[in-house]
C-alpha cells in the first residue's frame, strides 16, 4: 500500500474509535459503542457491555477529573525529567480508565481554553508511559497534534513521539516537517525521523494490533 | 573560549512562540524564558563546557541523571566571555550524581539582580545555541556512565523506561 499524504496515512492507521472532534462527539461515540454490547470487534475498547456487572467510570466523571487536573496545574512550571503530581495523576487516569480517558483527554487537548503548557506536558507523558492497551490511541493523538496551532503543543507532541519511539508514524512526521513553520521544531522533527529509523523501544505494536 | 551550559525547555525560547502571544513584538524575549533561569539566593547554576566540548557528554550525564525519570535534555550553550560581562562567576560543587562533573565543571553566576537576569535572558535568546538531546541518547549516556561507575548511586533517584 502506498500512502501519498499525511491524511491518507492517518486515515489508514487511525484506530477505529478515535474519530472525535469535541467532547460532545466523544460522548456520542462512547454511548453508541456501549450500546452495541459484546460480541463485536469493539471488544478491545474498554467500555463494558450493557450486561456487565463491572462498574464503569462515567464519561462525565473522567471529563471532570481531567478538567480538574488541568485546571489545578495551569500555573505549574514543568521541567523535563521530573515527575510531578500532574504526571502521576494523568498516568493513573489513563492506566485505570484506558481509552475512555484518552477520548476525553483528546477533546480536552483541543479545547481552546485548555492551557497550552499543561497540554504539552500531558503529551510528553502519554508518550512516555508504557501501556499496550492504549498505545495505538496515544500514538494517534500525538501524531495528529503535530498539526496543532500552538508551538508549545506541537513541541509536546514531538517529545511525546520521541518517547514513544514507534516507527509507524514516519510518514506523518515527514509531512509535519514539510509544513512546520518553526525552524526549531523542523530540526526536532528531523531528529525524530532520524531516531525512528532505528527504534529501540520494545513497545511498538505487532502488525495485527496496528489495524 | 569555553562555554556555559544551562538546562532549559527549548520551546520556551522558540522565536516562533512570539507570534502566538498577543502584545509581544517579534524581537522580544518572552517572559516564560525566565522559568528556565530560576535563581536561588541570587545565584544561577551553570556548567562549564570546554572549547572542544570534550566534557559535554559528562555534563549531559550529570544533568540527565539528576532527575527522577530519564527524559530528553534541552540546553542552551553560551560563550563564557559574554556571560562574564553580565555577572560574576564562582566555582562551586554541583549536586548531581556525577562527582567528577560536580567537582570540575560546575559554576554559579552570583550576585544576580533582576536587571542582570534580564540581560542574561536576552543574551541567551539572541545568541545561545539551543540543543535537544533525545531521551534515548540521554539514556544511553547515563547507562554507559553507570557501567563505568562514574555515578554515585546513593544520589541516583532515576527510573528508566
Amino acid at each position: 500500500m502506498t500512502l501519498t499524504t499525511e491524511a491518507d496515512h492517518l486515515l489508514v492507521f487511525r484506530p477505529s474509535y478515535v474519530v472525535i472532534t469535541s467532547s460532545t462527539d466523544a460522548r456520542g461515540v462512547i454511548l453508541h459503542r456501549a450500546n452495541l454490547g459484546a460480541g463485536t470487534n469493539y471488544t478491545r475498547f474498554d467500555v463494558p457491555a450493557a450486561s456487565s456487572t463491572k462498574r464503569a467510570p462515567t464519561v462525565e466523571s473522567i471529563e471532570k477529573e481531567l478538567h480538574q487536573l488541568f485546571s489545578e496545574f495551569r500555573h505549574e512550571v514543568f521541567e523535563d525529567g521530573v515527575e510531578s503530581d500532574f504526571s502521576r495523576r494523568l498516568i493513573r487516569v489513563v492506566e485505570t480508565k484506558g481509552n475512555m480517558a484518552l477520548l476525553e483527554l483528546n477533546a480536552l487537548l483541543r479545547a481552546p481554553n485548555t492551557p497550552s503548557n499543561v497540554a504539552a506536558e500531558a503529551l510528553r507523558w502519554i508518550g512516555q508511559m508504557r501501556h499496550a492497551e492504549t498505545h495505538a490511541y496515544r500514538r494517534w493523538i500525538l501524531t495528529d497534534l503535530l498539526k496543532a496551532p500552538s508551538v508549545l503543543i506541537r513541541d509536546g507532541a514531538i517529545v511525546g513521539l520521541l518517547n514513544l519511539d514507534d516507527p509507524y508514524i514516519k510518514h506523518s512526521v515527514q509531512a509535519a516537517r514539510d509544513s512546520e513553520p518553526s525552524e526549531q521544531l523542523r530540526e526536532d522533527l528531523s531528529q525524530l525521523l532520524e531516531q525512528l529509523e532505528m527504534p529501540e523501544r520494545r513497545y511498538a505494536l505487532f502488525t495485527e494490533e496496528n489495524t | 573560549m569555553p562555554y556555559l551550559l544551562r538546562k532549559i525547555r527549548r520551546v520556551r525560547w522558540d522565536p516562533e512562540l512570539t507570534k502566538e502571544i498577543p502584545g509581544l513584538a517579534s524581537n522580544e524575549c518572552p517572559s516564560d524564558c525566565l522559568a528556565d533561569l530560576n535563581t536561588a539566593e541570587c545565584n544561577l547554576s551553570v556548567w562549564q563546557i570546554n572549547d572542544d566540548r570534550s566534557n559535554l557528554d559528562d555534563v549531559v550525564v550529570a544533568l540527565g541523571s539528576n532527575c527522577n525519570r530519564i527524559a530528553n535534555l534541552d540546553y542552551a550553550l553560551i560563550d563564557r566571555e559574554k556571560v562574564e560581562a553580565i555577572s560574576k562567576l564562582k566555582k562551586t560543587v554541583g549536586q548531581s550524581p556525577h562527582n567528577m562533573a560536580n567537582d570540575n565543571w560546575h559554576w554559579d553566576l552570583i550576585g544576580l539582580s533582576v536587571e542582570r537576569l534580564r540581560q542574561l535572558a536576552e543574551l541567551m535568546y539572541g545568541e545561545a545555541a539551543r540543543v535537544r538531546i533525545t531521551r534515548k541518547d540521554v539514556e544511553n549516556l547515563v547507562r554507559k556512565a553507570l557501567d563505568q561507575r562514574q555515578l554515585d548511586r546513593t544520589r541516583l533517584k532515576i527510573k528508566f523506561g
